[in-house]
């Protein structure tokens, strides 16, 4: 009984923050968000190190301390997908790329998921290039998520028919479990007649229509290399390949650092085209253009114009007076004003614009009006200091003398 | 005031203590009145409209704006920087002191300049006054000797000699009052009833360098303007010293563009001259920071404040009857040869006082 009451959680600390919460789709552990809500952000830091340092520790796989790890900041960053979050994912998926072991693993798939819909949400073209991607390596292709999650993707960018197509290679590749590939074929087809929406087979091959899925887009920016250059190479490959599973194995192999020996075996573009696969993995930062626009589906009634170039905007920044470059700076050799600042207790403190180096040189003080009449070479402060009342006369000479040089000037 | 233009007339009908560049419009504006800095500024006390400005160039000008335009009437020379000028109590003469430690008179008729006497150091202020139980005029001079001397203008040494306790920096006088303000901030008050001796010996009460010191015009007190930005109003009697004595902070701006972070300050400017109206006894002061303002001390609340000129105003005055404030703009070296650029202004403005700036208000 005791023991039960020591796991029951206050709410009164998550009241604060429950609208901030972002809702998981698996659910949200009330003691992670507790525990986290608690602790301060030193203790979070640790957190983190401590699975750095596990992840340094098990240099042979590390998959599963990522997968925790992952985990964990989707729990405690309850804010929301961040930056954390992003650099440990493709951390894991550059990590990941290579391992055959893991490649239809759930919870692979589940991370590759989680990093495109967390953070290319706003953006179908970088979405679908992914799951390309994901396609090309063969990565969870034996998983119906995949194929359902990439189909609905397809959906929404309105290319009907390759999501058709893409649903029936899952059912080729035996994707588990089987039953739900069915179900969302069927919903899609039923969608297809409620809407008069026709699907051409015309090719029951699934890798034409992949390919065809594939030159539809044009050129593909992850694999860094033109898409028809690629197909071209995919018929030689397709030509002198005998048997699908095996050569892809095959190339598979090639991807390995002894790929440079097969290469008098292979031909030369087929093996480049899988090179570029195995480094073709890009980083969010690096994908990220500047000028990149955000690709949305048109809506009816949508004036399609030419895009406006600024290039007259650009030109007059360049000639503009805007664009001046100061070469030479006035304020070379001379200080900056010089202000004496005196803190009051419980008072905000005072600036005063006054050299007070200058007024007040080594205990002594001197008025602004001696300082200017020293510049002047009329005054001489030094011998002003020293001087005495009482030894007048003798001090009025010396001026005057000195007064003769200055009308001689 | 006929050689105004006509005042800009105020759109809102109410009165504001804040004044704008509107108020300002109507400026008589001497631009380069001298090759150097102004020193000082004094009116004649018998003519509305004819004032002498010493500058730091080593002369004096005499300048008349009985035509509405400024006019140079006549200048004479030193031989250093001028630091001081006044007027004699007829108008005939004007007398001036400088670096030169000489003192010289100028005769406004003849056109004609003398040496009445010397300093052993530069003579930074001087003052007509009437003194002794005769109530005979002499001139005052107060220097960074260490000492202030009274002349018969008749005779070429001093009546009397007076030892301070340090270089004089400003001095005032008002009927019978004489307050001199020296370094290391003490404050000599002298009854000129009795001439030769300090009455009372005191400091300041600002914590750093006095300015500049001016008496009311009842002559029972002065006030003290230091470069920290504060004016203490300060009564030579201890009663009432103790019942309206205080002093006040001025010439200060919150800065507006401090960095994120970093501690509110206010930026403070010297105080650099104060002076008192004529008929109304109220003052104004100026400061580094390029602003007069009017103040009325009996009230202690500020009657006008005015926009900043951006250049530091040395020096500050009102015609006899207080009709006219003219002011100098021009650099006064308070942040060293650093601050002084060839492009800084200097300027003599003469600003016509309304009622509504300079008068005390009746407590509603």
């Amino acid at each position: 009984m005791e023991s039960d009451l020591d796991d029951i959680v206050s709410f009164t600390h998550l009241e604060n923050e429950k609208e901030n919460i972002i809702p998981l789709r698996h659910g949200r552990s009330v003691k992670v968000l507790h525990e986290v809500l608690l602790s301060g952000t030193e203790q979070l830091d640790l957190k983190i190190n401590w699975f750095e340092k596990r992840l340094e520790a098990d240099r042979n796989d590390q998959f599963d301390t990522y997968v925790e790890y992952i985990d964990w900041l989707q729990e405690s960053q309850f804010k929301g997908p961040n930056n954390i979050l992003l650099v440990v994912i493709e951390r894991c998926l550059t990590y990941m790329k290579n391992n055959e072991q893991y490649r239809n693993d759930t919870r692979y798939l589940k991370i590759w998921l989680l990093y495109i819909n967390s953070f290319f949400q706003y953006s179908m073209r970088d979405r679908r290039d992914m799951f390309i991607y994901m396609f090309r390596n063969r990565i969870a292709d034996s998983l119906t998520l995949y194929f359902i999650e990439f189909s609905r993707l397809l959906f929404d960018m309105r290319n009907y028919k390759e999501c058709h197509d893409f649903l029936l290679i899952g059912i080729k590749n035996h994707a588990l479990p089987a039953g739900q590939l069915l179900n969302k074929i069927n919903e899609i087809e039923e969608f297809f007649q409620l809407n008069n929406i026709s699907i051409e087979s015309s090719d029951n091959n699934d890798q034409a229509s992949i390919d065809n899925l594939l030159l539809k887009y044009g050129n593909i920016s992850i694999l860094n290399k033109d898409l028809k250059e690629i197909l071209a190479s995919k018929k030689i490959y397709n030509n002198n390949g005998s048997s699908n599973d095996k050569t892809k194995l095959d190339v598979r192999e090639d991807n390995n650092d002894d790929a440079y020996d097969n290469r008098e075996d292979c031909d030369s573009t087929k093996l480049e085209i899988f090179k570029d696969d195995s480094t073709g993995f890009e980083t969010k930062a690096s994908r990220l253009k500047e000028n990149q626009s955000i690709v949305t589906p048109l809506h009816s009634n949508t004036i399609i114009e030419p895009m406006k170039q600024e290039t007259k905007y650009g030109l007059s920044n360049v000639a503009g007076p805007s664009a001046k470059v100061s070469i030479f700076n006035d304020n070379i050799g001379r200080t900056k004003p010089v202000y004496k600042i005196i803190s009051i207790d419980g008072q905000k403190s005072e600036r005063i614009d006054c050299n007070f180096n200058l007024i007040y040189p080594e205990d002594n003080e001197f008025s602004v009006d001696q300082l200017l009449a020293e510049m002047r070479g009329c005054y001489n402060k030094s011998n002003k200091r020293k001087l005495n009342p009482s030894i007048d006369m003798t001090d009025g000479k010396i001026n005057k003398r000195k007064l003769i040089v200055q009308t001689n000037e | 005031m006929s050689f105004f233009p006509a005042p800009a007339t105020n759109t809102s009908g109410t009165f504001s203590t804040m004044a704008n560049q509107q108020d300002l419009a109507n400026d008589i504006v001497i631009n380069n009145p001298a090759e150097d800095s102004i020193s000082d500024i004094a009116f004649s006390p018998q003519n509305d409209f004819l004032f002498s400005v010493s500058s730091w160039d080593g002369k004096v000008r005499i300048w008349d704006v009985q035509s509405g335009s400024a006019q140079g009437r006549s200048q004479y020379e030193h031989g250093g920087p001028v630091l001081t000028t006044r007027w004699s109590n007829d108008g005939s003469t004007v007398a001036s002191g400088g670096c030169d430690n000489t003192i010289k008179l100028f005769d406004v008729a003849t056109s004609q300049s003398r040496q009445l006497g010397t300093h052993s150091g530069a003579v930074k202020s001087l003052r007509f006054v009437n003194c002794g139980p005769s109530n005979a005029e002499c001139l005052v001079t107060g220097s960074w000797d260490k000492t202030i001397k009274y002349w018969d203008l008749r005779q070429p040494n001093p009546i009397s000699t007076l030892t301070m306790p340090d270089r004089v920096y400003t001095m005032d006088n008002k009927s019978q009052l004489l307050v001199v303000g020296t370094a290391e901030r003490h404050i000599a008050i002298i009854n000129l009833n009795n001439p030769g001796t300090i009455f009372k010996a005191t400091q300041s009460p600002l914590k750093w360098q006095t300015r500049v010191v001016a008496c009311y015009n009842e002559g029972n007190g002065y006030a003290i303007g230091s470069v920290e930005g504060r004016c203490a109003i300060r009564y030579v009697d201890d009663e009432m010293q103790k019942k309206s004595g205080f002093s006040f902070k001025c010439h200060r701006q919150s800065n507006p563009n401090r960095a994120a972070g970093t501690q509110n300050q206010s930026m403070v400017y010297p105080v650099n001259s104060i002076a008192f109206h004529p008929i109304y006894g109220t003052f104004g002061t100026a400061g580094g920071d390029g602003c007069f303002h009017f103040w009325d001390k009996d009230h202690r609340h500020r009657l006008k404040a005015f926009p900043t000129l951006q250049a530091s105003i040395p020096v500050i005055n009102f015609n006899r009857t207080g009709s006219i404030f003219a002011y100098a703009l021009s650099y006064d070296w308070h942040q060293g040869y650093t601050g002084n650029t060839p492009n800084y202004p200097n300027v003599i403005r003469l600003h016509p006082t309304r009622d509504d700036e300079v008068k005390e208000k009746r407590k509603k």
